[in-house]
């Protein structure tokens, strides 16, 4: 009688830790799911297209320049009219935008962002703020002359 | 009389194991059920969220319909064709005739609001090149979903007339319904 019934706890037992791994191996699976859950974000892709037609105050040959021209004169090291350094003034624009443009902390939605413009896979400007979380949001444009910008929100 | 207390003991012995047995299913079942309803938690939680993320795109992308119609868009004005570009004078012109558009798209207010460079006040005729927020149609209430666009207008410096391009908001405000 008695080793009948230990048999039975013993079966019961591996019952138990069978289920308890089924719902551990259940658990990992859906984290590691949402670690990795980058989405397109349209709000984010309108951000990069107005943010490259905006017009700074750099002129070159007495014709102002747009952020995307910007990105084409810094990447070509060139200068503005006034004699400052494009990439300078492409710096100050773009970190000025991003502070406007995405308020981060605590008490707002977005809890971080991560601003990158690449030049032949090669940095040309990175801005980031606040916390990288496991739920992000991003845009991705690929132009000519290998130029991509990049933009994830963190929420 | 012994015969009778044997099958009465082995009775009693069958009933035990029966609400043994009962008792494990009945643990058994709540367990499963339990296990369940964890995994439905689970899987619901991410449609859920990806409900609110789909509600917000589809916000979003209405939004930019709007910001593309004529109405708004700055078409090659500009230079070349650009999406999510706001022709300011066409909104200033929109403003003045939106009562003809009351019925003509189906939302209860429009606003624009420029992020950057950083402007405070509401748009006027007097104000227009300075300002925060341009009421284009008037609500005051309803949901407001918003999306990036970039507010061109002409500018003259004296001596030559050029693009200038900012950095705003376009709200719309739906019903509550």
């Amino acid at each position: 009688m008695n080793r009948k019934a230990q048999s039975e706890m013993v079966g019961f037992g591996i019952i138990v830790i069978i289920i308890a791994v089924l719902i551990l191996v259940f658990i990992s699976i859906s984290l590691s799911n949402n670690s990795s859950s980058e989405s397109q974000s349209y709000k984010s892709e309108a951000f990069v297209q107005s943010y490259l037609q905006f017009t700074t105050t750099c002129e070159k040959n007495t014709r102002v320049q747009s952020n995307l021209e910007l990105i084409k004169l810094c990447k070509n090291s060139g200068t503005c009219d006034d004699g400052t350094l494009a990439c300078k003034v492409l710096n100050e624009t773009s970190k000025d935008i991003l502070e406007s443009a995405w308020k981060v902390g605590e008490d707002f939605p977005v809890k971080g962002y991560e601003f990158s413009i690449f030049s032949q896979g090669n940095p040309l400007l990175e801005i980031s703020k606040g916390n990288k979380t496991s739920e992000s949001r991003g845009s991705s444009q690929v132009f000519s002359e290998e130029l991509q910008i990049d933009f994830i929100s963190y929420y | 009389m012994v015969n009778k207390g044997v099958n009465n003991r082995g009775n009693k012995k069958g009933q035990v194991k029966v609400q043994q047995m009962a008792f494990m299913i009945l643990g058994l079942t709540l367990f499963f059920v339990l296990v369940g309803l964890f995994a439905l938690s689970f899987v619901f939680s991410g449609i859920k969220d990806s409900k609110n993320l789909l509600d917000e795109q589809q916000a979003t992308l209405l939004v930019q319909k709007l910001a593309n119609s004529p109405e708004f868009t700055c078409g090659t004005a500009f230079g070349t064709e650009k999406t999510n570009c706001v022709d300011l004078d066409k909104v200033w012109a929109l403003k003045n005739k939106i009562k003809d558009y009351s019925q003509f798209w189906d939302i209860d207010g429009i606003e624009i609001l420029k992020i950057y460079p950083d402007s405070t006040g509401e748009c006027t005729r007097g104000n227009f090149l300075n300002c925060e927020t341009l009421t284009v149609m008037d609500s005051g209430s309803g949901v407001g979903k918003s999306t990036f666009v970039s507010l061109c207008r002409k500018e003259s410096d004296g001596n030559k007339v050029f693009n200038k391009c900012e950095i705003g908001e376009l709200i719309v405000r739906f019903s509550n319904e």
